[in-house]
């Protein structure tokens, strides 16, 4: 008998031991464990580090095409849009006007729709191996981010050709960035833990990213939509970003309003993008 | 007192099985089906309809592993092996019941997880290590020891999309041969790669072992079980049969699976497990399904199966073991028979006929095992053994009969002057 009572306060005291681990049930809504995170970064850094390698391979022009995709839209949204349509452009030439909109979008629209189909595809990894989920999707905003790099490069080479002066406006860029990063992170999150679910994610994104597009100031300027209705296109988070990044590079005044709103509702997303994928992240292996 | 390494309490996981649509019987059934199908698909993939059956895969099972130990895994297909294993692994968690553990745990549960065949061999032990949960100074150490024990330090810088399926899997096993782990989880990672290579990932799990690091080792091999484990758990639908020393569970594992009756059925022949074995039974010359045999009849060992989905390049092997775990021969169907051509799911029946006058009288266990072919082994899938009693012959040939085999061997006697 004494034996027992001893055996037993001697695994309570084994499993107080912070080098033990328990493995329990999941119940109800988490938050991102960051530290884990942070304690599987090496992970996180290989994994992009690979798609960034594995994504140009036995192409021709490789990494070219980082560079290409948003040059070519930028050259047929300034026939159709710019000279066609005749949308104004303000004081500076649509070309640059559309192609300082179009790098953040790119980066956002190629964030959602990589991470979205992120888990599905890296399921033989969630099948098999543990490590907190969210790396993976992550690693695919990681990885547009690279492109993103790529492009604004092109970015600096034409506001140079279109004589647009370099300002101190410019230390903006990462700070719109940031933000732009925090909300792929946050509809990234959702949409890859929803696509583990509801494969018709997988058709209905691509669309619905194009259609986001139009409802964003790409094509046109805030100062485009009238006034009674400009409430309702800040409700898209990507308009204080992209109307920020424009204002950034061609050095108009910063709509610092738009700005807080997008990062608000970046950062509401977020929340809910990351709490609702720890809430599901257990079951993907059964499920995927 | 040694250590506890892993402690396993009541733990128990539920799967919901899909049981699929049923189809409406008339035109205005299938019309509404129709249209109510989005729905009802959209409350089926959210868990809540109604319809679904589920499946307890672990039911209740406490375990106690100690540091240092190599534990083997056995049961048959779906008693809830694999699943273990991936709860442990932290893959799948748990419906009930918790595991608590000592240390890092790293899993093998499929070598080459996250290889990428456009990477090189160099880029792929990075990833493959990183995914493994190594860090990268820990690769950069033993990066030297990984390749030389994959042995394709020629092409290290190939695209391993070039390298031939041996040398994926000699490169994938030596990664993961060299986890720096308290916990290692090992998943029939060895059923690939030619014998030699097999042998030398058996030597390096035993070394492993010996250094004192936690084994839990799942196998459909018993060879590879025995002759790794000191323990082993047996699993029977969920439930833990036995756990003990290695050979008293392989025994308890065997008589399972047979239990001396003359005939095996899957599942009992209650329902239908999703297995390849159906049936598997001894007939004597008559056709009747026993247990016991004389030494001078043939026995016929009859396995009745369904052919596995896949490629269809299987086998079935069937084994005579004696008491004392020798294996006296193997035989497999292809030696015989032209290579069969099957139809996936389909039912057939073989039948191996045992030559009569060999085997010493006594007790064996018949094991048939379906193999299947992939890259350069053949893995077992699945495994039944039978008990068969072999008497012997009024005078002559009886139990003490000294030798493995007693062949009934052609005398002559002539006289010389």
């Amino acid at each position: 008998m004494r034996d027992r009572a001893s055996s037993s306060s001697r695994v309570d005291e084994m499993l107080n031991d912070s080098a033990w681990t328990s493995i329990r049930p999941q119940t109800g809504w988490r938050v991102v464990d960051l530290r884990e995170v942070w304690a599987y970064r090496e992970l996180l850094l290989t994994l992009t580090l690979k798609d960034i390698r594995v994504r140009y391979k036995q192409t021709v022009i490789g990494a070219a095409w980082a560079v290409f995709q948003p040059l070519l839209t930028m050259i047929i949204f300034t026939i159709i849009f710019g000279r066609l349509a005749k949308i104004p452009s303000g004081e500076y030439p649509y070309p640059i006007f559309v192609f300082a909109a179009l790098l953040p979008w790119m980066f956002f629209a190629n964030a959602i729709t990589s991470s979205a189909n992120s888990l599905v595809i890296s399921s033989q990894l969630v099948n098999k191996i543990y490590f907190p989920r969210i790396i993976i999707p992550m690693s695919s905003i990681g990885v547009s981010f690279v492109d993103f790099m790529f492009s604004t490069a092109v970015l600096l080479v034409l506001m140079v050709i279109f004589d647009v002066s370099w300002t101190f406006q410019l230390l903006m860029m990462p700070l719109v960035m940031f933000g732009v990063i925090l909300c792929a992170l946050g509809v990234g999150t959702l949409l890859s833990a929803l696509t583990v679910s509801y494969r018709d994610l997988r058709f209905v994104i691509p669309f619905a990213v194009q259609i986001w597009m139009f409802l964003s100031p790409v094509v046109y300027g805030t100062s485009f939509i009238p006034e009674d209705y400009r409430w309702i296109i800040l409700i898209n988070p990507m308009t204080g970003y992209i109307e920020g990044f424009r204002s950034a590079i061609l050095g108009g005044a910063i709509d610092w309003f738009a700005l807080g709103v997008s990062f608000s509702i970046s950062v509401a997303l977020l929340m809910a993008g990351s709490m609702y994928f720890r809430s599901v992240e257990r079951k993907f292996a059964d499920v995927i | 007192m040694s250590r506890l390494a892993v402690k396993i309490e009541s733990l128990s996981k539920r799967y919901s099985l899909d049981r699929g649509l049923v189809q409406g019987q008339t035109f205005r059934d299938m019309i509404s089906d129709a249209l109510m199908q989005p729905l009802r698909r959209f409350r089926e993939i959210q868990g809540r309809s109604k319809r679904q059956e589920t499946l307890w895969a672990l039911r209740n099972v406490s375990l106690d592993i100690d540091d240092g130990e190599v534990v083997g895994l056995i049961g048959a297909n779906g008693s809830g092996k694999s699943t273990l294993l991936k709860i442990l692994s932290r893959v799948t968690a748990p419906t009930e019941g918790a595991v608590h553990f000592r240390g890092r745990v790293a899993s093998l549960l499929e070598v080459g997880t996250g290889f990428h065949p456009e990477l090189s061999g160099r880029e792929n032990i990075f990833v493959n290590g990183a995914v493994l949960g190594m860090s990268k100074s820990d690769i950069r150490k033993r990066f030297d020891e990984i390749v030389e024990f994959s042995g394709v330090e020629r092409f290290l810088d190939t695209p391993i999309k070039r390298y031939s399926t041996g040398m994926t899997v000699r490169l994938a096993f030596a990664v993961a041969a060299h986890l720096d782990s308290d916990i290692l989880l090992v998943d029939e990672v060895l059923a690939v790669g030619d014998a030699e290579f097999q042998r030398r990932c058996m030597n390096r799990l035993r070394a492993v072992g010996q250094e004192g690091r936690t084994i839990v080792f799942v196998s459909h091999d018993m060879n590879a079980v025995r002759s790794l484990c000191s323990k082993a758990v047996c699993l029977e639908k969920g439930r833990i049969e036995k756990y003990g020393d290695v050979q008293e569970v392989m025994t308890q594992y065997f008589s399972l699976r047979g239990k001396g009756q003359a005939r095996w059925k899957a599942n009992g022949g209650a329902s239908d497990d999703g297995g390849i074995l159906r049936s598997v039974w001894v007939e004597d010359a008559r056709g009747d399904a026993v247990d016991t045999i004389a030494h001078d009849e043939c026995a016929h060992v009859s396995i009745r199966f369904r052919s596995p989905p896949g490629n269809g390049d299987f086998a079935i092997v069937v084994r005579v073991i004696d008491a004392q775990s020798n294996v006296i021969f193997s035989s497999w169907d292809r030696d015989s028979m032209p290579i069969r051509e099957t139809v996936t799911k389909q039912e057939y029946e073989e039948m191996c006929k045992l030559p009569s006058n060999l085997l010493v009288p006594g007790r064996y266990s018949v094991t048939v095992q379906v193999r299947e072919f992939c890259h350069d082994h053949a893995r077992v899938l699945e495994e039944v053994s039978l008990e068969m009693n072999i008497t012997g012959k009024g005078y002559g040939i009886e139990k003490n009969r000294l030798g493995i085999i007693a062949p009934l061997i052609q005398w002559s006697i002539s006289s010389r002057h």
